[in-house]
């Protein structure tokens, strides 16, 4: 078991470095040229010469990758094209945003989606509108979601605001960054419940298409174990329906649902990305739309980097809660 | 023997079951009573019913299956047909106990031995007692197990466990036996001969082996296409069958005893087709088509710096004639397998070496038909390809000609040429893999349990086949078993392997009847024949009892 | 022995029998699907001829509502003819995950077949290539790598096939693993049949139906996924048509002229929300064979 993690930790490390391969390449292609992001685009040819000395970039690129990879282990993503000043400054700043969202919108997705598969499984009888919708839900881009709840919300009902994070200023009033939290901790209930207004449209939007992601395959498992030879054998000993379902359905599907848990999590990001700069999340999505704006790719490559650790870890937690549900993983 | 009020007592029992639009049958008025203490056997071919009778006892019919019951089904005197699927679980919990046929599926994989056994009794001492009585070893060790950590055995010993765990008057075991080796299964048949004296439990034992019934139950019930053909004490019907099915299944059974010098007396004439001779001509052998000399064959497995090692052939040796038919026998991963394709050069002999004779590479025959024969491809185009390989710059015609000569050499229509694997029955799916094998004759065929998966009429045509088709066309047969009354009959020496060696050959009769090797006794007095209930079987040897996975 | 009828009715019996299942079995939900998105296709192909307008020019005056006189579906901001955008947007969509797909599936069945018959060394070298690229989050790695192109539609192209092939050849190596495995293919190499021959004859067909099925689920969520790129401004530059990219621009008009952006967002719901039908459809269809 100890091998195990040390093993899939092992592989989760040469991942995030090949991580860091792929985005220098893709620097190296993009054509960027990083001194000009120091001196700005009407520096003369020299003080550009000069800058590009001063920052090795007159050195072989496996070089310039190792100085690259020095640079983000203390934490330098380069600095911007568009403002000029370090990715990482502005991604810190932005981070707590995404964070919030991401974890509503995950949340709300594992909701959602245990409530499909439960309606489905158990064929109860309004489950055929509830999946209509669900899967017209899923079917639908994330943008459009969010323009309809923006327009039927707010410009309707006057019920959401129009977008951002809160109306308490940009700044939390915790240690956390999320205002929820902070807002709870503080004892402010009245920023935390405004926190969760400007939060309920854009999590719910991101939410639907994993969530229906995440009920299928638990709705698959479900029916699987449930007609199983295991099932059938405490059915024999006289188990009650519901503790079949319980012990031996749920269960045993949970291992396949955190596997999908963790690919949706991948693909709810990029849904992150689109939320955010519809309702002006002031979030790495949007922090991601103005460098794609500006061409700004040291911007992106910083995103990119950002979100593709978080993704990596997160999958690799995925994977030994996986193997913690079911033992037998750990042979193969 | 029975008790005034039966433990089970059905009475026109009729159970249809639905696939979309399609309804079938599966049970169509059966009537038995079950007695106090007693075992009744019910003993069927493969779709004869006898499954969904067992699955009915318990109200366990799949609901997908969306099945109709009619009739009555009364255990302890309460009635199990249109009763609320609440009382019917009370019933079960109280009164009822199963043991189904694959325990490795039949167990939940992801929870330890003693926590599934903790769901039908809380009390850990009661568990490990539970454990102690089917006889597993060391039971306090065998809690944190998974069941895949556990040999087939052990893993059918802790299903009975289960289904004794709350002291039931009735254990519906349903082809307990059919997944485990034959000195295994031996065991799983005296423990329950044994819990049966011990607690005084009625069991209805669901087979399609007769000489499985034999050891085991007082009466038997014949089940034939839904209904029972015959029943009584299991001497009367073993002993003086009385329906001609159930005589015909008495005939077909290989056993120790069936005559060698001529084809096996089969189930329904089904094997009119295939010309068979009276008695089979001797067979003349020639030089040594196969030298096996001294192989092994090792598997490794896991990274480098702890790999681990399989030794599934240990040095063996073969020689086998032209025209000449060996037999290995064997239990599960005792190296048979391993050693036929070592001889068919699907794989490689880590040491030694195997030489084949002749021009025509040897041909093989697969334990399940059905997924030897390509499913997209008609049987035309398998049979036609392995012509085009083997005789370079043939014509069409001849091709066609020499398919429909072979079909109806093994049996077949030529017409079956035209149609998928799929869409024919296991036997002649069989029929159609042993055409593809010697459409261009062999010098060696080889056959891997091409019966095990066939009910025993058509296990016996398919032997009777083979048998006729080696004399014909004077190919040698290497014939890989696990059942030593089937080697007996096919081969003319036979060689039995045990941990990857071979620890006894000899002439097949000579074998059977005077074994010298303690392993080869073992299997003889555990194959399961038409003698009735032996004396409970002192068998030491637990090879196959040993844990790990 | 069952009875064999001559050929020619066994044939044509099978035939009908077929029809007859498939009529049976299609349901109204599948041929909406199956139709519907058949109709888009054509529609697509046919946009130069169908569209009233040039997509890049002003058609009219600004802000036409939908239903407007010679503006079907209203016109935008610039004063482009929604319609026309429309039909040349659904065009790029459709293009764009046929490309994906195909380009996905024939290098992850390069890859997938490879490895999958060859084994031992080479399957571990390409199956460790492709979890690498499976262990990146897709929509990210595409967004850098159309951002690090240039934002145009081929580089938004690439980026996508970037991420998507590495689920083809997994699926594809598992599946010609699986049929490997099967005593089938032990019994071709046996009868002398050569190489080239047993994986298109004996493998091959196993692997394809999956493929298609998986293919075919894969074109709903595909489109959705470019629609995004798009909408953050990684597809096509400025004024070319793209669902994704027209309702980006249309957004800051959301709450006088809703229509400006909401109708492409639809036209990628109906995009998609056909192709999932027509997907489901597929799968029902083979996997009843």
């Amino acid at each position: 078991m100890i091998m195990f993690i040390i093993r899939r930790i092992a592989s989760m490390l040469g991942v995030l470095f090949a991580l860091t391969v792929a985005l220098f390449g893709l620097q190296e292609l993009s054509g960027v040229d990083p001194a000009r992001a120091y001196v700005g685009a009407n520096a003369s040819a020299e003080a550009l010469e000069r800058t590009r000395v001063q920052l090795g970039l007159d050195q072989p690129a496996i070089v310039r990758y190792f100085d690259y990879l020095g640079g983000l282990l203390h934490g330098d993503l380069q600095n911007s094209l568009r403002t000029r000043t370090p990715v990482a400054e502005g991604l810190s700043t932005a981070f707590p945003a995404t964070v919030e969202l991401a974890l509503w919108s995950l949340g709300l997705a594992l909701v959602l989606g245990s409530i499909f598969a439960v309606l489905t499984v158990t064929r109860w009888k309004g489950a055929g509108i509830v999946r209509v919708v669900l899967l017209s839900g899923a079917s639908a881009p994330t943008f459009l979601l969010t323009m309809l709840g923006l327009l039927f919300f707010y410009g309707q009902l006057g019920l959401l605001p129009s977008g951002g994070r809160s109306s308490f200023g940009s700044t939390s009033p915790g240690p956390t960054g999320l205002f929820v939290l902070d807002g709870l901790l503080a004892g402010r209930v009245d920023v935390a419940t405004d926190a969760i207004w400007h939060l309920i449209l854009p999590a719910a939007c991101v939410a639907i298409s994993p969530a229906v992601a995440i009920g299928r395959v638990l709705v698959d498992g479900l029916r699987i174990n449930l007609v199983s030879d295991h099932a059938r054998t405490a059915r024999s000993a006289g188990m009650p329906e519901g503790l079949v379902m319980l012990r031996h359905a749920v269960r045993n599907s949970l291992g396949a649902t955190l596997s999908m848990i963790g690919i949706q999590a991948g693909l709810l990001l990029g849904g992150l990305v689109v939320v955010e700069k519809i309702v002006s999340w002031p979030g790495v999505g949007s922090y991601l739309d103005k460098s794609v704006q500006a061409s700004d790719f040291p911007g992106i490559a910083g995103v990119a980097l950002l979100l593709g650790v978080v993704y990596v870890v997160l999958n690799t937690l995925v994977d030994l809660l996986q193997v913690a549900a079911d033992r037998r993983l750990v042979l193969s | 023997m029975s008790a005034p009020v039966p433990v089970v007592d059905v009475d026109d029992l009729r159970v249809t079951l639905r696939r979309g639009a399609t309804e079938v049958e599966a049970v169509r008025g059966v009537s038995l009573q079950v007695g106090r203490g007693e075992i009744l056997g019910i003993v069927g071919e493969s779709g004869s019913g006898k499954s969904v009778l067992g699955l009915s006892l318990m109200a366990l019919l799949p609901a997908s299956a969306r099945p109709i019951v009619t009739g009555r089904i009364r255990v302890l005197g309460t009635d199990m047909v249109g009763t609320s699927a609440n009382d019917d679980r009370l019933l079960r919990k109280k009164h009822i106990g199963a043991v189904f046929q694959d325990p490795m599926t039949s167990l939940d994989p992801t929870m330890t031995i003693g926590k599934q056994l903790g769901e039908v009794t809380s009390d850990k001492r009661e568990i490990v007692k539970l454990l102690a009585d089917v006889g597993i070893a060391d039971p306090e060790t065998r809690l944190e197990a998974f069941p895949h950590q556990l040999s087939g055995g052990l893993r059918q010993r802790v299903m009975i466990a289960l289904s004794l765990a709350r002291n039931p008057s009735l254990i519906i075991a349903d082809e307990p036996t059919t997944a485990l080796d034959v000195t295994v299964q031996a065991q799983i048949l005296d423990l329950l001969l044994e819990l049966r004296e011990t607690r005084g439990c009625s069991v209805v034992f669901v087979t399609h082996d007769l000489g499985v019934a034999a050891q085991i139950c007082d009466r038997i019930a014949v089940m034939y296409q839904g209904r029972i053909v015959e029943s009584g004490d299991v001497e009367a019907v073993l002993g003086q069958p009385q329906h001609d099915y159930t005589k015909g299944l008495l005939a077909s059974k290989i056993d120790l005893d069936t005559p060698r010098d001529r084809p096996v007396s089969s189930a329904h004439g089904a094997g009119s087709a295939d010309h068979l001779p009276e008695v089979w001509p001797p067979v003349v052998m020639g030089t040594p088509a196969v030298s096996v000399v001294d192989v092994h064959r090792t598997f490794s497995s896991g990274p480098i710096w702890k790999r681990r090692h399989l030794e599934a052939v240990r040095g063996v040796s073969l020689e086998i004639a032209q025209g000449e038919s060996v037999a290995l026998v064997g239990e599960s991963g005792c190296g048979k397998s391993t050693l036929l394709r070592l001889v068919a050069g699907l794989d490689s002999p880590t040491s030694g070496s195997v030489t084949v004779a002749g021009d025509v590479g040897p041909q093989m025959i697969f334990q399940d038909a059905g997924s030897s024969l390509t499913p997209w491809l008609t049987v035309g185009e398998l049979l036609g390809e392995r012509l085009r390989a083997a005789v370079p710059g043939i014509t069409r015609p001849q091709i066609d000609r020499q398919i429909a000569e072979t079909l109806e050499r093994v049996g077949l229509s030529p017409e079956v040429a035209r149609v998928r694997g799929a869409s024919l029955s296991g036997g002649q799916r069989q029929r159609v893999a042993i055409g593809r094998a010697v459409i261009v004759p062999p010098t060696v065929l080889l056959c891997d349990e091409p019966t095990s998966a066939l009910d025993v009429s058509l296990a016996a045509t398919v032997l009777n086949l083979l048998g006729r088709l080696r004399r014909e066309l004077g190919m040698s047969v290497l014939f890989v078993t696990h059942d030593l009354a089937a080697a007996r009959l096919i081969a003319d020496r036979v060689a039995v392997m045990n941990g990857g060696r071979i620890v006894e050959i000899g002439d097949a009769e000579a074998v059977c009847a005077d074994p010298q090797n303690d392993y080869t006794r073992a299997l003889l007095s555990a194959i399961p024949g038409t003698e009735l209930r032996r004396p409970t079987r002192s068998l030491t040897d637990t090879h196959n009892e040993e844990g790990g996975a | 022995m069952t009875a064999i009828e001559t050929p020619s009715t066994a044939r044509s019996s099978k035939k009908w029998a077929r029809m007859t299942e498939l009529r049976r079995h299609t349901t109204a939900v599948d041929m909406v699907g199956l139709v519907g998105l058949a109709l888009l296709v054509l529609i697509a192909l046919l946009a130069p001829m169908l569209a009233p307008y040039s997509p890049i020019l002003r058609a009219g005056e600004t802000f036409l509502p939908p239903g407007s006189p010679g503006h079907l579906l209203g016109t935008d901001g610039v004063g482009y003819d929604i319609l026309s955008r429309m039909l040349f947007g659904l065009r790029s969509s459709i293009a764009s995950a046929a490309i994906v797909i195909t380009s996905g599936v024939i290098i992850g069945g390069i890859v997938g077949v490879l490895a999958g018959s060859l084994g031992g060394w080479v399957d571990n070298g390409l199956m460790r290539l492709t979890d690498l690229f499976l262990a990146f989050p897709g929509i990210v790695i595409a967004m850098a790598v159309a951002a690090a192109l240039g934002a145009s539609f081929s580089s938004a192209l690439i980026g996508v096939a970037v991420v998507w092939w590495p689920m083809y050849a997994r699926l594809i190596r598992g599946e010609v693993r699986s049929w490997a495995a099967r005593p089938h293919l032990e019994a071709a190499i046996l009868a002398g049949v050569p190489w080239s021959r047993r994986v298109r004859r004996h493998l091959l067909p196993g692997v394809t139906s999956t493929v298609i099925v998986t293919a075919s689920l894969d074109v709903g969520g595909l489109v959705v996924a470019m629609s995004g790129l798009s909408f953050i401004g990684l597809g096509s530059p400025a004024p070319a048509p793209e669902l994704g990219s027209m309702a980006a621009q249309g957004m800051e008009y959301l709450l006088q002229f809703w229509w400006i952006p909401v109708i492409p967002g639809l036209g990628v719901l109906v995009l998609a929300l056909l192709a999932n039908l027509a997907g489901d459809a597929v799968r029902d269809l083979l996997s009843r064979r």
